[in-house]
């Protein structure tokens, strides 16, 4: 059976709750029997002691054998409710006010034997004190002994323990209900909470949600719950931002491409064949797959970016990465008449994932070649800045206006004047790579074109 | 043959597309206009009539959208069709196209064929005047010209766009007929690919809206539950 938060709060009140009574009970009953009966016999002790005066008052006729003057003196103390037996020197019972007064002459006798006075007390179900004080009576020794059940000693304990049964049955059913109320709004707060994340496991983070205002832990909960809920609510709707762009830039190009090759096919029907349009129209319609095979490149990139795989951290030489990512370059380079200028220098080993490096500078020379007016020149050149090490990309091209200049970087944004072809992903991509490998991708203030600079955390001596 | 010739506004921040476009209609005898954002889609539209305009929703940044072009372009009537190109074909982007007053939408990626069909039905309408013949319609306080597409309801003139009077046309030339949905869309479009009947209830809504004193109690143009509108007779 599963127990409800409810049900071991209360399980857990009520135990703790009994115990705690239980300990009371312990703590109180035993000192306050002893403190009755303690009580019970100074009290006997005084009234003796303040009525042994009627004895010690009394002629020594009278010290006899069933003597009316000595019956008669033991009358203020039988008031108490004490049975009253006078012993002669001898030890025998001259009065005795119990008809079976022999459980009190041990003490009586003892008394007489050491001449001083005695005092008994008992337990158990027929308790009682005993009192036996020796006296002279007109110099004639004796003893008086008074005895008196703890009956309703036992009684007053009765009274208080039964008070406490009751006040500790109260207060049990008192903690049953009071547990119940505060485990049960805390269960029916918990459960609200456990509601809307089912909720939102069903319908997503748009389930709606109003956090309670409690100050306490579970409100702290509430509201942290909801912070989440918005934060995924954020992601969800970058997240279809995204998509519906990458759905945009994915279908048009691919629009594009089919009114092509319909232009192509309707070229090629032509009588006579028209094959200068239709060569033409090829070259397009080629030119457009490449561009969609990049994009879905780029798009695959981001996707295992945003997946969060973490980049390899290894010595990476920046000289030989950049020696054959420009290889790649050459013929494209030498087609669009422009120059490709890498300066000297650069042993410097940075700290990273090679094949992401290889991919930053292949987006960046790219950019640069794209921006730059054919015949112009990109310039390469090695930069190191304390700790990091890096790769500054110049072009020759109209450079970024300030307010484009961190709009760049983000997905799918590209320069008002970038209708060269690209799909804005690059340097999203770019500096993503870059800050993974605890480096950056910054465009830097220069006179002429656009300055990107990669920067990498330097690799230790090997 | 004498091929009557449209003006086609294309609007689309991809250039190949653009390029595309253009000469796809122009080799069919029309005049295009490409340009890439929406502000100067507006510009050109403003000083000149299109017959046609292809209307990209995500027009790039800084750019109004489509759907605030296409509102734009109707506040100003001097477009005819606008038919919005879009890459999201969830149907509630459809009905936003719709909702801001275009005619009707294409997704991405289209068959040309797809377009050309659209192209055919607003040129059979306006470009060869075939419908000029035909002598104004009335009902009620509506009178409709084909010949002068126009429509006017108390004599005065309604602003409406091409497949909104298109639909009333056809439910005015049969006023007698409960026409379905299916009916009215190949009305406008004529017998092309699939559409999504649902852009007629759009188009019926804008039209009662712009001729019905009440909309909500519609007396000219009526629903007839499960088959479709009809003319109410006054």
């Amino acid at each position: 059976m599963r127990l409800g938060l409810r049900e071991r709060f209360v399980a857990v009140l009520v135990v703790v709750s009994a115990l705690t009574l239980a300990v009371a009970a312990i703590a109180l009953f035993s000192p306050l029997d002893r403190l009755v009966r303690t009580g019970a016999r100074d009290r006997l002790a005084q009234t003796v002691h303040s009525e042994i005066g009627d004895f010690t008052r009394l002629p020594s006729e009278a010290v006899r054998p069933g003597s009316p003057r000595l019956l008669a003196a033991t009358h203020a103390l039988r008031r108490t409710g004490a049975d009253v037996a006078v012993l002669d020197g001898s030890g025998r019972v001259l009065v005795a006010t119990d008809p079976e007064p022999a459980g009190s002459l041990a003490a009586a006798r003892d008394a007489l034997r050491t001449g001083r006075e005695r005092e008994v007390v008992t337990g158990g179900p027929e308790a009682e004190v005993q009192i036996a004080v020796p006296v002279r009576i007109d110099d004639v020794p004796a003893v008086v002994t008074a005895r008196r059940s703890l009956d309703d000693v036992s009684d007053t304990t009765d009274v208080v323990r039964r008070a406490f049964l009751v006040a500790a049955a109260a207060g049990l059913v008192g903690a049953v209900i009071v547990g119940l109320l505060i485990a049960g709004r805390m269960a029916r707060r918990l459960r609200r909470l456990r509601d809307t994340a089912e909720r939102v496991a069903q319908v997503g983070p748009v389930a709606e949600f109003r956090p309670e205002q409690g100050r306490d832990e579970i409100g702290d909960l509430s509201r942290t719950f909801a912070t989440m809920q918005t934060r995924l609510r954020e992601q969800e709707q970058a997240r279809r931002a995204f998509v519906a762009t990458a759905s945009h830039e994915l279908r048009t190009p691919v629009a594009s491409l089919q009114v092509m090759l319909d232009l192509l096919i309707a070229d090629l029907e032509a009588d006579p064949v028209a094959v200068d349009d239709a060569r033409e129209q090829a070259r397009r319609a080629d030119e457009q797959a490449a561009r969609l095979s990049q994009l879905a490149g780029d798009l695959l990139d981001i996707s295992r970016l945003d997946a969060g795989l973490p980049p390899r951290s290894e010595p990476v030489e920046l000289s030989e990465v950049l020696r054959s990512v420009v290889a790649e370059m050459e013929a494209r380079v030498a087609r669009e008449q422009r120059r490709l200028a890498v300066a000297d220098g650069g042993s410097a080993r940075a700290l990273g994932d090679p094949g992401s490096v290889a991919r930053i500078l292949r987006i960046l020379l790219d950019n640069a070649l794209r921006h730059t007016p054919s015949p112009g020149e990109v310039r390469v050149a090695y930069v190191e800045n304390g700790d990091a090490v890096g790769i500054a990309v110049e072009d020759d091209g109209p450079g970024v206006p300030g307010a484009d200049r961190e709009r760049i970087f983000a997905r799918f944004t590209r320069g008002d004047r970038a209708e060269a072809g690209g799909f804005g992903l690059g340097l999203a991509i770019g500096r993503e790579l870059a800050r993974r490998m605890d480096g950056d991708l910054a465009l830097e203030d220069s006179e002429g074109g656009a300055r990107f600079v990669l920067s990498l955390p330097r690799a230790g001596p090997q | 043959m004498a091929s009557p010739t449209l003006d086609i506004l294309v609007c689309d921040d991809e250039s190949s597309l653009r390029e595309a476009l253009r000469q796809s209609f122009e080799r069919e005898g029309h005049r295009v206009l490409a340009v890439a954002d929406g502000r100067s889609a507006v510009d050109r539209a403003s000083t000149q009539r299109f017959d046609v305009v292809l209307l990209d929703v995500a027009l790039g940044p800084g750019s109004p959208d489509g759907y605030e072009v296409c509102r734009e372009l109707r506040s100003r009537r001097n477009a005819v069709a606008v038919i919005m190109l879009t890459a999201l074909d969830s149907e509630a982007d459809a009905v936003l196209g719709l909702e801001a007053g275009a005619d009707d939408y294409v997704v991405k990626p289209f068959r040309p064929a797809e377009l050309r069909s659209r192209i055919r039905a607003v040129l059979r309408r306006v470009g060869t005047g075939e419908d000029r013949a035909g002598s104004p319609l009335r009902v009620g306080p509506l009178e409709l010209d084909p010949g002068l597409r126009e429509v006017t309801r108390d004599g005065r003139p309604v602003a409406i766009t091409f497949s909104e009077f298109e639909i009333l046309h056809a439910l005015m030339a049969q006023r007698h007929r409960v026409h379905s949905r299916h009916e009215l869309l190949r009305a406008v479009w004529g017998d092309s690919a699939y559409r999504d009947p649902r852009s007629v209830d759009v188009h019926i809504r804008h039209l009662r809206e712009k001729l019905e004193p009440t909309p909500e109690e519609p007396q000219l143009i009526l629903t007839v539950r499960g088959a479709g509108y009809r003319i109410g007779e006054p």
